[in-house]
C-alpha cells in the first residue's frame, strides 16, 4: 500500500514535470518564432528601404534622361527653327525688295507659330501634373500626336478594354519607359510606320509599340547593355512590378511590349 | 518513505509560503503600478484581494477549523472576470476577440450556475473551475497564436502581457495535473498524510506571481521610460 502510494506521488510529480517541461518547450518555440519574426520584418524593412533607394535612383536617371531630351529636343526643334528665324531676320534685314520681304516675314511668323506649338508640346510632355490630370493614356495619345506633327513616320495609336487607373508613381513611370521608346524610335529606327497599342487584359496592362524600322540585334546590345539604357527600361518596369519584353532583328523592325499586372 | 515526514503542522506552513509569495505580488504591485499604469493598476485591487481571501481561507482551515470552500465559491467568479477583463485589454479595438472573452465567461458563468442550483455552496465548485481552466489555456494558446501571426513585433523579454499571459497559462495548464489526478491525490492525503496537491501549487504560484511581478516590473519600466 505504502509502495503503490509512494509510486503513485512520483507518477503525478512525473507527469507534473512533464507538464512544466511542455509548456516550457512551448514558450521556447514561441520566442524562436518571434525571433524569426523580427527578423523577417528587419528583412522586409531593409528590402523596402532598397526598393527606396532604386525607385530614387530610378527617377534620377529618369531625370537625367528627360534633361537629355529636353537638350536634344531644345537643339533639334526649337534651336533649328530658331536658326531658321534669324536667317529669315537677316535676309530680312538685307533684303529691299518689299515682295521679298513680306514673303521673308510671313515664312518667320509662321515658324515662330511653329516653334512655339513645339515647345508647347514639350511642355505639355514634361509636365508631371498633366500626366496626373490627363491620365495615361491620354498623355500617350497626346505624345504620338506630337510625334504625328514631326512627320517623319506615320504613328498608329489604339486602345482596347476597360480603362484602369493607376497610381500616379506608375502611371508616369510608365509614360517615361514609353516616351523614352518612343524617342528612341525618333533617334534610330528610321520607321515609316509606328504602333502604340494600350490594352487592358483581364489581369494586366499591356502596353505594344511596334515600328518597321532598321531593327537591331538584340544579343549584340545585350553585350552593350549598359551603355544602350535598355537595362534601365527593363529596371524600370520591374520597379514598378512589371516587366518589358523586346523583340527586334536588323531589317524587320523592332517590337516592345510592357506587362504590368494589376495586382 | 521520507515522504511520510510531512505533518499537519507543515501544511499548517505551506499556505503561508503561497500567501508569502502573493503578498510579494502584491507588494510589487502596489510598488510599481502607478497610476499612469492604465489598466495594469487594477491588479493592486485584485492582488489584495487574493490575499485577503487566502488569508481568511487559511484562518477558517486550520485556526477556526471550518470549511472554506464556500469563499473560493465567492473569489472564483471575480477571478474569472477579472482575468478575461484583463485579457479583452490586451486586444484593443479588436472586438471580435474581445466577443470571444464574452463568450468564455458566459460559458463558465453558464456552468457556474449549473453548479449553483444542483450543489451546496459549502462545496467547491469544481466543474465550473475544470472548465475555466481549459478556456483560460485555449484563451492563452489564442492569444499565443495572435502574437505569432499579428504583423507589429514584440519584444518578449520586457513586454507585460507576454509574461501576464505565460504566468496564467503554465499555472493552468500544469494545475491541470492536479484536475486530473484530484482523487489520487486525496487518497494520498488520507493514506499518508502528504499534501501533494498543496506542494505542487507551491511550486504553479510561485511561477503565476513570480511572472506576475516581472509583468509588474515591465510594465514599470514601459511608464517611466514613456513619461
Amino acid at each position: 500500500m505504502q509502495i503503490q502510494t509512494n509510486n503513485l506521488i512520483f507518477l503525478i510529480i512525473g507527469i507534473t514535470l512533464f507538464f512544466l517541461t511542455v509548456a516550457g518547450l512551448l514558450l521556447l518555440y514561441i520566442y524562436v518564432y518571434n525571433n524569426k519574426k523580427k527578423q523577417h520584418i528587419l528583412e522586409k524593412q531593409q528590402m523596402k528601404k532598397t526598393f527606396e533607394t532604386e525607385l530614387l535612383q530610378s527617377q534620377l536617371e529618369v531625370q537625367e534622361q528627360t534633361r537629355l531630351y529636353i537638350a536634344e529636343e531644345l537643339h533639334d526643334n526649337a534651336g533649328a527653327l530658331s536658326s531658321l528665324i534669324k536667317i529669315n531676320l537677316n535676309l530680312l534685314s538685307q533684303t529691299a525688295d518689299e515682295t521679298k520681304k513680306a514673303e521673308l516675314l510671313a515664312e518667320c511668323k509662321q515658324l515662330t507659330k511653329t516653334l512655339i506649338a513645339d515647345l508647347k508640346q514639350l511642355a505639355i510632355g514634361l509636365n508631371t501634373n498633366v500626366i496626373k490630370q490627363q491620365g495615361l493614356v491620354s498623355a500617350l495619345q497626346s505624345e504620338t500626336e506630337r510625334l504625328e506633327k514631326l512627320q517623319l513616320f506615320a504613328v498608329r495609336f489604339s486602345v482596347a478594354g476597360e480603362e484602369r487607373n493607376f497610381p500616379d508613381d506608375k502611371q508616369l513611370i510608365l509614360y517615361r519607359i514609353c516616351q523614352e521608346l518612343l524617342h528612341n524610335i525618333v533617334k534610330h529606327a528610321q520607321p515609316t510606320q509606328v504602333d502604340l497599342s494600350i490594352t487592358f487584359k483581364n489581369d494586366e496592362l499591356r502596353i505594344s509599340l511596334t515600328d518597321d524600322g532598321i531593327g537591331f540585334d538584340t544579343g549584340e546590345a545585350a553585350k552593350k547593355i549598359e551603355a544602350s539604357g535598355l537595362t534601365n527600361l527593363h529596371h524600370r518596369a520591374g520597379l514598378i512590378g512589371g516587366s518589358l519584353d523586346l523583340d527586334s532583328r536588323p531589317g524587320q523592325g523592332t517590337s516592345c511590349t510592357i506587362h504590368l499586372p494589376y495586382k | 518513505m521520507a515522504l511520510n515526514l510531512y505533518t499537519e503542522n507543515i501544511y499548517i506552513l505551506m499556505y503561508p509560503v503561497n500567501l508569502l509569495i502573493e503578498i510579494i505580488c502584491l507588494l510589487f504591485a502596489l510598488l510599481l503600478l502607478r497610476k499612469n499604469a492604465g489598466f495594469w493598476r487594477y491588479f493592486k485591487v485584485y492582488m489584495f484581494l487574493t490575499v485577503l481571501i487566502e488569508t481568511t481561507g487559511w484562518l477558517m482551515r486550520f485556526h477556526w477549523k471550518i470549511s472554506n470552500q464556500w469563499l473560493y465559491n465567492i473569489f472564483s467568479p471575480v477571478q474569472v472576470l477579472f482575468l478575461y477583463w484583463i485579457f479583452a485589454k490586451l486586444y484593443p479595438g479588436q472586438a471580435q476577440r474581445k466577443r470571444l472573452m464574452g463568450i468564455c465567461v458566459l460559458v463558465f458563468a453558464l456552468v457556474y450556475l449549473f453548479e449553483c442550483f444542483y450543489f451546496p455552496f459549502t462545496l467547491f465548485y469544481h466543474y465550473s473551475w475544470i472548465v475555466f481552466s481549459f478556456l483560460i489555456i485555449i484563451t492563452c494558446g489564442l492569444y499565443y497564436f495572435f502574437l505569432l501571426r499579428d504583423e507589429p513585433y514584440i519584444h518578449l523579454a520586457t513586454d507585460p502581457s507576454f509574461w501576464f499571459v505565460t504566468g496564467v497559462f503554465v499555472y493552468f495548464f500544469c494545475s491541470s495535473v492536479c484536475t486530473l489526478f484530484f482523487t489520487e491525490l486525496v487518497r494520498i492525503n488520507i493514506a499518508q498524510n502528504i499534501s501533494l496537491r498543496y506542494l505542487l501549487f507551491i511550486v504553479f504560484n510561485f511561477i503565476l506571481y513570480g511572472c506576475w511581478s516581472y509583468a509588474f516590473l515591465c510594465r514599470y519600466k514601459q511608464t517611466t521610460s514613456s513619461s
